[in-house]
């Protein structure tokens, strides 16, 4: 048996990492761990000695020295306040007794260590999204005063401007990870502003000098942002997305045991579109003559909409307040969009040739006129449209069928007005039909490239946020059989 | 392995320990995965994330006493987890053989699987071994390859040692089988070859 192990071991042997593999791997777990440290609670947990020792200490000594006996309850009086009060001071709220210990005592020595601008940044950020859930948490139990809101307005303001100092600070040394920092600082400010703009503004909503400070605070950090003379390289943006990309795929590893499928596939699509978006501009970055802006533009989009998604995934008072598609607006693929605009452009020519019976009918010659120059003008645009449609260019295809549709709706106004019109569709309304909200897209391949076909309101309240599901394509399927 | 305990060295310690973990064991751990999955690329990345959940559960302030086996368990079950995405093998049904059958004395003996290794070519089973279910190749990389024991192997694949021990003489005898077929086989390709060198030489 030795033999055969030595040679198959030896044989094994030629099967190793190379150096530059080796050397990758390790620098890949290396940022790994540099991005999730050890936690500051993992290791207050394991620098505390075991149980065991200490009573065996305690013991020892109190049956032999009772002046030492008080002194260890004494000491261990003032471990319990110097470790428990900031603590349970952690849950506290505006108006509660060991609230200045969270914000004055905590939170600093928090602060203090945070080592490099960048991280100051962050937990400047995270402290302003505390302030503002404290609000929210006020609000909801109907204990938010004036006082308060006053006190978190300027409390959200004080944050911000020292995560704004904190960017200057930064950009005097590396006028790269500045930009980043304000990338990042936007992209919560957004969310923020968003879910305080979106809340009930019903008679209990106490919140609004909060919404507007916050509001306030995301227009000058957008327009710092606009000012900014740097923008990060194309190899740092792609570092920090592939960091935040890869927390975002942990988080809603993490996430999609409690979550509801429908938002896991939310999510998942929101991903999807953030990798497409990458892709895209990876592409965009190989042609010749490319404009390396157009290439930073579209990464940094994809940046911020994964850290919008992680605020999304990480406050449960977001997600309870917003629907990811407010926040990130989900991405057609060119099938989706080939879909929608096929749609749009089948329903009018079902439509148009009712028409030609209809214009007739109508009694005002003005007004029969007016449809027969619309109707033209229809027409026109109508032939655009297919013709952008089959040359590919989505882009010409989607304005000239906007425009077609507008005229198309104009017409059967006019038609239900004038002639007692009744559209072929019973349930026509002026709306178009779009793949992001009341109706979805779906498309019927995993490639995106076969069929498409348009489920119907009723359909898609059972998936809100434009997204495709394999689910309900099925379903979608089964219902066309049973038709 | 994984101790619940909390105590140990912090930040820089477990940092320290964690990279000369990867330091000692990434290459065993990578040529481990490359032979039971046989994709290259794929290895990398499923060494890349042993280190990275081995991290996780160090990060959440677990101590680990004995690096080596809790990383080849996570790796194991992340080839296992790839395998049922591949889906190429019915894990089921492969486990399904082995079910509650503990094997005969003459699978369980060591000596016999002794006996039986000491009649295989060690290079040609090398070649050979990507023909074996994945059940079979574990625990031949396992114990042949990386040098565990059928106790460190029973505790790995969480099964009793006695059906480790059936796993691996199967295992070896279906290799040993392969590897005869595959010889025979070579072996009639050489004689045709032979017969039609000579056929073409009389008609000349």
């Amino acid at each position: 048996m030795k033999r055969f192990s030595e040679q198959l071991k030896k044989k094994a042997s030629t099967i190793s990492l190379s150096a530059a593999e080796r050397r990758e791997l390790r620098e890949r777990l290396v940022a790994y761990m540099e991005y999730h440290p050890v936690s500051r609670r993992a290791e207050v947990f394991e620098s505390t000695p075991t149980t065991a020792p200490v009573m065996d200490t305690y013991r020892t000594v109190s049956f032999s020295f009772r002046s030492l006996h008080l002194r260890a309850v004494a000491g261990l009086c003032v471990v319990c306040v110097v470790v428990g009060v900031p603590l349970v001071a952690e849950r506290s709220l505006p108006g509660d007794v060991l609230y200045p210990v969270k914000v004055r005592f905590n939170e600093e020595v928090l602060s203090t260590l945070t080592f490099s601008p960048y991280e100051k940044i962050e937990w400047e950020t995270e402290r302003l999204g505390r302030r503002i859930a404290e609000a929210r948490l006020l609000e909801s139990e109907g204990k938010l005063t004036e006082e308060f809101e006053v006190e978190v307005a300027e409390a959200v303001k004080a944050h911000s401007d020292a995560a704004q100092r904190e960017i200057e600070t930064l950009r005097a040394t590396d006028a790269e990870e500045a930009a980043l920092a304000e990338i990042t600082f936007s992209s919560v400010l957004d969310v923020q502003s968003m879910v305080l703009k979106s809340r009930d503004r019903g008679a209990s909503s106490t919140i609004d000098v909060i919404a507007g400070a916050v509001e306030k605070e995301r227009t000058e950090a957008a327009a710092a942002q606009g000012q900014s003379e740097t923008t990060p390289s194309i190899e740092r943006l792609l570092a920090r997305i592939e960091q935040e990309t890869t927390r975002a795929y942990e988080l809603l590893e993490t996430v999609k045991s409690y979550a509801r499928e429908q938002e896991n596939i939310d999510i998942e699509r929101r991903l999807a579109d953030i990798e497409r978006k990458i892709a895209s501009a990876l592409t965009l970055r190989q042609e010749a003559d490319t404009d390396e802006q157009a290439v930073r533009g579209l990464l940094r989009e994809a940046l911020q909409a994964t850290q919008k998604l992680i605020v999304f995934m990480t406050d449960i008072d977001v997600r309870e307040t917003i629907v990811v598609e407010d926040l990130v607006p989900v991405e057609l693929t060119e099938a989706e969009r080939t879909a929608v605009l096929e749609t749009m452009l089948n329903e009018i020519q079902e439509q148009r040739t009712e028409f030609e019976t209809a214009v007739p009918e109508v009694e005002n010659d003005d007004v029969r006129a007016k449809i027969v120059a619309s109707l033209n003008e229809l027409n026109t645009q109508f032939a655009g449209a297919e013709q952008a449609l089959e040359q590919s260019d989505l882009v010409a295809a989607e304005v000239a069928t906007t425009e077609a549709y507008n005229l198309y709706q104009d017409i059967i106004s006019m038609l239900q007005l004038h002639a007692g019109f009744i559209p072929v569709d019973p349930e026509f309304t002026t709306e178009p039909p779009t793949a992001s909200s009341t109706n979805q897209v779906v498309v019927e391949t995993a490639t995106s490239s076969a069929t498409t076909t348009l489920v119907g309101d009723e359909e898609a309240s059972g998936i809100e946020q434009g997204t495709t599901s394999p689910e309900r394509q099925s379903e979608s399927g089964e219902d066309q059989a049973e038709e | 392995m994984a101790a619940s305990g909390k105590t140990g060295d912090i930040g820089e310690g477990q940092h320290d320990r964690f990279l000369k973990a990867f330091d000692e064991y990434a290459d065993a751990l990578f040529r481990h995965a490359a032979m039971r999955i046989s994709d290259r690329e794929r290895a990398v990345d499923l060494v890349h994330d042993t280190f990275t959940k081995v991290w996780g559960y160090v990060r959440a302030g677990h101590e680990i006493e004995s690096f080596r086996p809790f990383l080849y368990k996570v790796l194991n079950n992340l080839i296992i987890d790839e395998y049922r995405r591949r889906r190429e093998t019915s894990l089921d049904v492969l486990m399904g053989l082995e079910g509650v059958d503990e094997g005969s004395f003459e699978d369980l003996h060591e000596n016999n699987t002794e006996a039986l290794a000491a009649t295989i070519d060690g290079r040609r089973a090398f070649e050979l071994l990507d023909t074996l279910p994945d059940m079979y190749r574990e625990v031949i990389v396992l114990r042949f390859v990386d040098g565990l024991g059928p106790r460190e192997i029973s505790e790995l694949v969480e099964e009793s040692e006695n059906v480790i021990s059936v796993r691996i003489h199967r295992g070896l005898a279906l290799l040993r089988k392969h590897i005869e077929s595959e010889a025979a086989a070579r072996e009639e390709r050489r004689i045709m070859k032979q017969n039609k060198s000579e056929g073409t030489k009389n008609t000349k």
